[in-house]
């Protein structure tokens, strides 16, 4: 492996993607895909894509590589204006209750605990259906923080898996220690993270929320 | 029947009958015909109308069902009519003798054991009235009320007569109302009776005795013993919409015991531009469940806290008058407009419908037919103290214009007055008056009103506030039930500012759904197909009087211990016996059976067949039903291997 190879590598990530990483992973990174690949050379195009999905997949924590302005979660007020890349760990919709939604989830939500012989007044129509707001838990590996979704964004949903990267593009406002995001501030490069599939799961998130321990089905609590 | 031709001809409710030939009836030399109707009171209503009030009374063998005699010209000719009545059903199905005690078999037997139909002792005398009246006549027309039941029973009275007199010709008399122009159309449109409508009631019966006495018995036999310290003395009946309709109460008790209250947050804008005018904006968010989050947002409202108006809009709006009533809206809205339960509810209507100042109140259709004459029903009630001046005011401005639903019964129209009356008290004037109202307010015009809603923009967060002029009540004059609020708000103009005089971070909890009402439970029933309109109010007088469920100071049902253990017990063992799908699908059938496009047979073996099956497996895994009770009931007693497998 050349010195070169590792920095054109580098530079790649850093011009294409925003991605900063450090140059001890990166070397056991190439090093590791050369052996997978068993073979001496691989074109550096394909070498650049395959550091890339690597990346992806990767527990930013494992990198301890901070990349968000120091103590940002702590800003009363300020601006994140630069981009940069972080994981998500996990999400959730704070415009509904949690309650209903992990009812969504199990199958356990029951139509009948609509039914009422009170015609319903008309609902005004965002009253009927609150506009999406997720809550997002981010961390570039070092650094936790939040990010609301202040305004619709179409890219996000409740089904990304935990891990998945993002790239954060600036100006963003930040408020007690919250982005808020908007469609133009996400991008969304994909990714998961084997090890937070579970405990961050959708229905675990939910648990956690209303105080349920993961497994009891709020069926059989007493 | 050779006295019919088969020319068919739509009735009053596009339901098809075959009609009775004049001049074929004309040859058989009928003086005498024999007319049952299905209680005292609709037969002396008839028998006034047809008579003109001039009926002779004469006793029966029954003190309760008089016989009216008069003459009125039937088939192109005058005969003497000798009107009478039963008192509802006249026969009942029982096992035969020795299936009937108890102790006499297993239960499972019950499903295949042999049924008979019999006379109950205190029917006998209304029996022999018309055993003893039949002889001397040459027609039978059956009366009864034109619902399933009411076929049924009139294949009853035409077996009873047959019996005695097998060559006796009968008719059916189809009628919706006991008013001149019905009785007399019934009288000119005689038909055959309807022996599918009659076939599926059959099936019913059945099948709601094999199951009901299986279950019954097994699970009270078992129970007693097993608690015999709070059970020893209980029925413990089982009936297949009685469960299902205890498991709604249930089901909705266990939803708010599970039920996790969650705090939400919301940004609450007041403005009060002067002394008297105040309006609240309401977050087009509506809430957050999320602290901080509402926090950002309500700081950056308290940063730039000055509202600007984005848009004024009005647009008309109308609060539209009911549909016709049929009878689960009739049920559900006496419940929760007058208090008046479902069972007392349709007792009352039933009595107002044999007096002749109601339509027939067991009906599925929530549209009047195209030549009821509305006008003259409305004219009725122009002479009342309270609400004659609005049914004037609806004949002056253009006559009655229903609003109609799209849900139809082909049998009878929607519940209506057929006469005015201001001689009743209590609870049956309370009925009579909803009926008359809610007829007048559908035949009237919906209210119309000016709905204002302004928007603005604090922070980019946006807000909103509705007022309300009524501009024409309409309805909303003869119909109290209703309510329709003018709101108040201040004038705006887009793209002007203003400065709120509050804005606030409130916190709330969300709230579990709430106990059922009366009215709650027949709109289950009615969406899952437990029982029929006819039957909701009885299952849910069953499940309050063996004590399944209780009612809460605000008539709110609240399943009992014993319910509450049943219902757990049946779910635990896997069968949905307290779901509704099992009593549904029967339901489904009997429609079937009713039209004629399923056979009567085929039907009752294929139930009994499932039941049996559900039956002997509840068997087998009998100590769920312990285990479950004994959570509310102490522990459960132990009872013997063999006693265990006679159970
Ligand atoms: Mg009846």
């Amino acid at each position: 492996m050349s010195v070169g190879e590792v920095q054109v590598i580098q530079a790649w990530l850093r011009s294409e993607w925003h991605i900063q990483v450090p140059p001890a992973w990166l070397d056991a990174c190439v090093n590791w895909i050369k052996e997978e690949v068993d073979r001496a050379s691989i074109p550096q195009s394909q070498l650049n894509q395959r550091v890339l999905e690597q990346w992806l997949l990767t527990d930013l924590r494992d990198l301890a590589h901070p990349v968000l302005p120091e103590r940002i979660s702590e800003a009363q007020k300020t601006v994140l204006s630069n981009r940069c890349c972080v994981q998500m760990d996990s999400l959730l919709d704070v415009s509904q209750p949690a309650y209903n939604q992990l009812q969504r989830i199990r199958g356990t939500d029951c139509s009948n605990d609509q039914v009422s012989a009170v015609t319903q007044e008309t609902q005004r129509p965002w009253e009927a259906k609150p506009t999406r707001m997720l809550m997002l838990q981010l961390t570039d590996g070092v650094q936790n923080l939040e990010g609301m979704e202040y305004r619709p964004i179409p890219a996000l949903n409740a089904n990304l898996p935990p891990g998945t990267k993002l790239q954060l593009v600036g100006p963003i406002a930040v408020r007690l220690g919250v982005l808020l995001l908007k469609a133009e501030n996400i991008k969304v490069l994909g990714g998961e993270v084997e090890q937070l599939l579970e405990i961050h799961s959708q229905s675990r998130v939910l648990c956690g929320t209303l105080g349920l321990p993961e497994e009891t089905h709020p069926q059989q609590e007493p | 029947m050779n006295v019919l031709f088969r020319a068919l001809r739509k009735t009053v409710n596009s339901r098809f009958y075959r009609h009775i030939s004049v001049s074929m009836i004309r040859r058989t030399q009928i003086k005498k015909v024999l007319c049952v109707a299905e209680k005292n009171d609709a037969a002396k209503g008839i028998a006034e109308i047809m008579s003109n009030g001039r009926s002779r009374r004469r006793e029966g063998c029954s003190v309760y069902n008089k016989i009216y005699e008069y003459e009125y010209n039937l088939f192109g000719q005058n005969v003497t009519v000798n009107m009478t009545s039963v008192s509802g059903h006249l026969l009942a199905l029982e096992f035969k003798a020795p299936f009937q005690k108890w102790h006499s078999c297993s239960p499972v037997l019950l499903f295949d054991a042999e049924v008979e139909k019999y006379c109950p002792e205190n029917f006998i005398p209304i029996k022999r009235t018309l055993e003893r009246e039949v002889r001397q006549c040459q027609a039978l027309i059956v009366w009864t009320d034109c619902d399933r039941e009411g076929e049924n029973i009139g294949f009853e009275i035409i077996d009873v007569c047959k019996a005695v007199k097998p060559n006796i010709q009968v008719f059916r008399a189809r009628f919706s109302e006991i008013t001149p122009n019905s009785i007399r159309r019934a009288c000119e449109t005689l038909t055959e009776p309807d022996i599918n409508v009659s076939d599926a009631v059959d099936v019913r019966q059945e099948l709601d005795l094999r199951i009901g006495a299986s279950f019954t018995r097994f699970q009270t036999l078992r129970l007693q013993k097993i608690f015999p310290e709070s059970l020893s003395d209980q029925l413990i009946s089982y009936g297949s919409c009685q469960f299902p309709t205890l498991g709604f109460v249930v089901e909705r008790f266990k939803a708010i015991q599970a039920f996790i209250p969650e705090t939400f947050f919301k940004i609450k804008v007041v403005h009060e531009p002067n002394e008297e005018e105040s309006v609240e904006f309401n977050w087009k968010r509506h809430r957050l469940f999320n602290h901080t989050a509402c926090l950002v947002l309500y700081q950056m409202c308290m940063e730039e806290p000055m509202a600007k108006v984005i848009s004024v809009t009005s647009k008309p709006k109308s609060k539209w008058r009911p549909l016709p009533l049929d009878t689960v809206e009739l049920e559900k809205l006496a419940s929760r407009k007058l208090r008046i339960s479902a069972k007392e509810t349709m007792k009352i209507a039933e009595k107002l419908y044999t007096q002749g100042f109601i339509s027939y109140p067991r009906t599925e259709t929530n549209m009047f037919p195209q030549n009821l004459n509305l006008t003259r029903l409305v004219e009725q009630q122009t002479q009342d103290q309270e609400w004659g001046n609005f049914a004037q005011r609806i004949l002056e401005s253009g006559g009655p214009t229903p609003r109609n639903g799209n849900k139809s019964d082909q049998a009878h129209p929607p519940i209506h007055p057929t006469k005015y009356t201001n001689g009743l008290q209590g609870n049956e004037k309370r009925l009579y008056e909803f009926i008359v109202r809610h007829f007048l307010a559908c035949c009237s015009k919906d209210a119309q009103g000016q709905e204002v809603t302004v928007e603005i923009d604090i922070a980019e967060e946006r807000f909103s506030a509705s007022g309300l002029t009524i501009i024409a009540r309409n309805y909303l004059e003869v119909y109290p039930y209703d309510k329709w609020y003018n709101k108040v708000i201040p004038s705006y103009s887009p793209n002007t500012t203003f400065q709120p005089t509050a804005i606030e971070m409130v916190e709330g909890q969300t709230s579990p759904p709430q106990l059922l009402t009366e009215a709650d439970l027949i709109s289950l029933m009615e969406k899952h197909g437990i029982g029929t309109d006819a039957t909701h109010a009885e299952h849910i007088e069953t499940i309050k009087s063996r004590m399944y469920v209780g009612l809460t100071a605000d008539q709110r049902f609240l399943p009992g211990e014993l319910g509450m253990g049943l219902v757990e017990g049946y779910n635990s063992m896997g069968y949905e016996m307290s779901k509704p799908d099992l009593r549904a699908e029967l339901e489904a059938d009997l429609k079937l059976v009713s039209e004629g496009r399923k056979n009567k047979a085929s039907v009752l073996s294929y139930h009994v067949a499932k039941y049996k099956a559900v039956f002997i497996e509840s068997v087998r895994k009998a100590k769920k039903l312990d285990e479950a009770l004994s959570n509310y009931l102490g522990p459960a007693q132990e009872i013997a291997e063999q006693e265990q497998v006679e159970l």
